[in-house]
C-alpha cells in the first residue's frame, strides 16, 4: 500500500517536472511574441511519436506562436523543442517549425562548448607510435587502416591475409 | 593458459569488408564464440543499412530527403541528425552533411555502426577470461579494445597513400580507435579544398564514430585548418602530404 502511495506521489511529481520543464524549454526559445501555451507532447505531435517514446525520453515538447489546433493526426502550427538528444559532443535539442500542419524547418540548438573539453584517453589507451618505413605484408601488424575505398579492393585482402596467416600459424 | 591467438571472420554489409578479430587463450572458444556473434553483427549492420543506407529508397535517410520530416521523431535517427548538424559546426563546416545538397549521414554512420556494435555486441565477452582483446574493422576505420590485464597491444599498419602495397607508419594500441580518410580512391563522402596538399588524415581515439568525423573534416582542410582542427579538438594522430608523415598527439603538432 505505502509502495503504491509512494509511485503515485513519484509520478505527479514527474509529471509536474514535464509541465516546468516544457515552460522552461519554451522561456529559453522564447523569441516568437505570441500566445503561450505549453502542450503535451503526445496531442501536439503526431501518435507516432507517442508510440515511439520520442523525441529524447521524457519528451516534452514546447509550443509557440499556436494559431489553430488541429486534429491529433496533423501537427498543430508552431515550434516545438524536444528533450535533449544525445551527440558525439554532448547533448543538443532539436527544434522543429510546423506550419500548415507540416515540418518546414528543422534546427538544432544549444551547441555546447567544447573548447575545453578535450578528448580524454586514459593511461593505458594512449597511443605509442615510432616512424616507421615498412614495405609490404612482412611488417608484423595485426590490422590495416587505411581509406575505405581502397579497403574494398586491395588493402582488403591484404588485411584478409594477414589475418589468415594467422590463423594458420 | 597458453598463449594468446588471434580468431578472425570477415563480414560484408554495406558493401564493406568488416573484419571481426578475438584474441583469445583457448583457439576452439575463439572460434565457438564466433559463430554466435557474427549473426548479431551482421543482423545489426543490415539494420543499420536499411535505415541509413543512402542508396535504398525505403531507408529513413531517403524518405527524410524526400520530405518525410516526421521521421526525425525516432530516437536514432534524431540523435545521427543532431551528431552530423553539430559536426558541421565543430569542423568549421570541414564535414558537411548537405555536400550533395540533401541531407545525407553517411560520412558518420559507418563509424557510428562499427562503434556502436563494438560496445554492444563485443566488448561484453571481456567477461570470458579467455578473451583478452577484441577489433572491429570496418573498411579500415577501427575499434578495438585490449583487457588491462593483458600485455597484448594491437599493431596498426597505416596505409601508405601512394602505394597501397605498402606501409607508411605503425601504431602500437591498447585500445581506442582508429580512422583513416584518404584519397587513394577517393571516397564518396568527401570534397576537397583545391589548395590542400593533404593526402590522408589519421585519427586516433576513443570512439570511432568521432574520430571518423575528424579524419574526413581533416582530408577536406588545407593544412593551416587542419592544424586549427587538432587544436581545437586536441587531436592525436597523423597525416600525410607530399613533404611526408606529420605526427599530433592530444592536439600538439610534432
Amino acid at each position: 500500500m505505502i509502495k503504491k502511495l509512494i509511485r503515485r506521489i513519484l509520478l505527479a511529481m514527474v509529471a509536474l517536472i514535464a509541465v516546468i520543464d516544457g515552460y522552461l524549454i519554451f522561456f529559453k526559445n522564447s523569441k516568437q511574441p505570441t500566445t503561450v501555451s505549453a502542450v503535451d507532447s503526445a496531442s501536439a505531435t503526431t501518435n507516432k511519436n507517442d508510440s515511439e517514446g520520442a523525441v529524447g525520453s521524457g519528451s516534452t515538447a514546447s509550443s509557440s506562436s499556436t494559431q489553430d489546433t488541429k486534429s491529433a493526426s496533423s501537427m498543430a502550427d508552431g515550434t516545438y523543442t524536444g528533450a535533449s538528444t544525445q551527440t558525439e559532443w554532448g547533448p543538443v535539442q532539436v527544434q522543429i517549425t510546423v506550419s500548415s500542419g507540416k515540418i518546414t524547418n528543422v534546427d538544432v540548438l544549444s551547441y555546447p562548448d567544447t573548447e575545453k573539453k578535450s578528448i580524454q584517453i586514459n593511461e593505458n589507451a594512449l597511443p605509442t607510435y615510432k616512424e616507421e618505413a615498412l614495405t609490404a605484408q612482412s611488417s608484423n601488424i595485426d590490422q590495416i587502416s587505411g581509406a575505405t575505398e581502397t579497403y574494398k579492393g586491395f588493402t582488403g585482402s591484404l588485411q584478409d591475409s594477414i589475418t589468415q596467416s594467422e590463423a594458420a600459424s | 593458459m597458453s598463449a594468446p591467438v588471434k580468431v578472425s571472420r570477415v563480414i560484408s554489409a554495406m558493401t564493406i569488408p568488416f573484419t571481426v578479430t578475438l584474441v583469445v587463450t583457448e583457439r576452439d572458444e575463439g572460434n565457438f564464440l564466433m559463430t554466435s556473434l557474427l549473426p548479431k553483427i551482421q543482423a545489426e549492420l543490415n539494420r543499420i543499412e536499411r535505415s541509413y543506407s543512402a542508396f535504398l529508397p525505403t531507408s529513413l535517410v531517403c524518405r527524410y530527403q524526400m520530405g518525410e520530416k516526421g521521421i526525425l521523431i525516432d530516437p536514432e535517427f534524431q540523435s545521427i541528425y543532431a551528431t552530423v548538424h553539430q559536426a558541421y559546426y565543430e569542423t568549421d563546416h570541414l564535414f558537411d552533411p548537405y555536400y550533395k545538397g540533401v541531407y545525407d549521414p553517411t560520412g558518420y554512420v559507418k563509424g557510428w555502426a562499427v562503434e556502436k556494435i563494438f560496445r554492444e555486441i563485443l566488448l561484453p565477452l571481456f567477461q570470458k577470461q579467455t578473451v583478452q582483446a577484441l577489433c572491429l574493422n570496418g573498411g579500415g576505420d577501427m575499434q578495438l579494445a585490449t583487457k588491462d590485464s593483458s600485455d597484448f597491444s594491437w599493431r596498426i599498419g597505416i596505409e601508405h597513400p601512394d602505394n597501397v602495397s605498402q606501409i607508411c607508419a605503425r601504431l602500437n594500441i591498447k585500445t581506442g580507435a582508429v580512422a583513416t580518410s584518404g584519397y587513394s580512391k577517393r571516397g564518396k563522402h568527401i570534397r576537397a579544398l583545391e589548395n590542400s596538399n593533404i593526402k590522408q588524415v589519421t585519427i586516433i581515439g576513443q570512439g570511432l564514430g568521432l574520430a571518423d568525423i575528424y579524419a574526413t573534416a581533416g582530408l577536406v582542410a588545407n593544412q593551416e585548418k587542419l592544424h586549427y582542427l587538432i587544436a581545437k579538438h586536441q587531436l592525436t594522430g597523423l597525416y600525410v602530404t607530399d613533404q611526408g608523415i606529420h605526427y599530433f598527439e592530444q592536439g600538439e603538432i610534432h
